[in-house]
């Protein structure tokens, strides 16, 4: 067989063709298949894009969110450390402390200074009650005049009655 | 006038690729019977043929959109497709190419439309022996040369085979092709 026969018998299988219904029936399957890569480029993109504006917004709004928490916390943190005693002493522990040190401090010399009233009072009251009840011994009338025995001195001198005696004339 | 066409199809090709499926349709309409006629050829049985010529213009649908990318005439493309669904068919269905294949098929399709003589309808037979007994590259080679028409560049783009090695293949094909056709004769 020659080369110019081979190459027209190749030729002539140009004739072969798909079947027209088949051929028809492929078209219509594929064009009702959705397209495409160019929609779902397009699709792709735009999801891409969606979803990277979602990431920033996200983002954005997570920050704010930290920096908003970190802010409320630092005012807390401040309002706390400054002004705890007057506003916010639940918040602060040292503050709390100081405070408790200082009240117990008041109301231990309080009660000391009770104690010390109290026992005040009592010695007071005692005496009280010794002078009102027992006449002191020093000036009784009978211990001067045994102590007077004992020691023999006379119960009148002339020095006694001299001095007396210039007295009343002064006196008049 | 050739410009024009080429023109013509830049366009509708163009539009393909935005997703008009009525301009797909016309490049479907032109392209299907010369893939289906490849897959046939080399597949040898016209329901596979027309199954694996199905998915690659799903595929070439569904894909167009990355062609412009891929800096191939839509011709080379398609037939790249058809190339690489030729060979997972044989893949997956641990087949291979074979002569002994049932050649009915492509008798009947081949000879349908012409008012054939018995001699015409041996050396179709004989030739198609010979081609399905070459190496799978020089089948693939010589059909989209000597049946197709296709120019070398085309071929090239098609396969991923220089413009040389094309040229070579296509001479020691034919070469094989009458070798093996005189012996039969002999």
């Amino acid at each position: 067989m020659t080369k110019e026969r081979i190459l027209t018998i190749l030729y002539r299988m140009r004739q072969i063709s798909p079947n027209k219904d088949f051929s028809q029936k492929s078209k219509f399957a594929i064009l009702q298949t959705p397209h495409d890569f160019s929609s779902k480029q397009t699709a792709y993109v735009q999801n891409n894009q969606m979803v990277l504006g979602l990431f920033i917004q996200k983002s954005f709004r997570a920050v704010f969110l930290a920096g908003a928490t970190i802010a409320i916390l630092f005012a807390i943190y401040f309002a706390t450390a400054q002004l705890s005693p007057l506003f916010l002493p639940g918040l602060n522990q040292n503050g709390i402390i100081a405070e408790a040190d200082m009240i117990n401090t008041s109301i231990d010399i309080q009660l000391s200074n009770i104690q010390k009233f109290d026992a005040t009072t009592k010695q007071s009251i005692t005496v009280l009650q010794e002078i009102t009840a027992n006449t002191p011994d020093h000036l009784s009338e009978e211990v001067i005049k045994s102590e007077q025995e004992k020691i023999g001195l006379p119960a009148s001198t002339q020095t006694d009655d001299q001095i007396n005696s210039i007295l009343k004339a002064i006196g008049k | 006038m050739l410009e024009r066409e080429i023109e013509n199809e830049k366009n509708v090709l163009e539009r393909a690729i935005r997703g008009e499926s009525s301009a797909f349709g016309l490049l479907y309409d032109k392209y299907q019977p010369k893939i289906f006629r490849f897959i046939f050829l080399k597949v040898s049985n016209r329901e596979e043929a027309e199954d694996l010529t199905h998915q690659v213009f799903l595929s070439a649908w569904q894909n167009i959109g990355r062609f412009k990318d891929e800096g191939l005439p839509l011709s080379s493309w398609l037939y790249a497709i058809a190339r690489n669904r030729v060979i997972d068919f044989y893949r997956t269905k641990k087949r291979t190419e074979s002569i002994d294949e049932n050649t009915d098929d492509v008798l009947t399709l081949a000879t349908a439309t012409l008012e054939d003589d018995v001699i015409h309808k041996i050396d179709l037979e004989s030739v198609y022996k010979a081609l399905k007994s070459l190496p799978s590259e020089y089948q693939e080679i010589v059909i989209m040369r000597f049946v197709e028409g296709l120019n070398p560049s085309e071929i090239s783009k098609a396969t991923g085979k220089n413009q040389g090695a094309i040229r070579v293949i296509q001479f020691r094909a034919l070469q094989k092709l009458k070798k093996m056709l005189n012996n039969n004769h002999d």
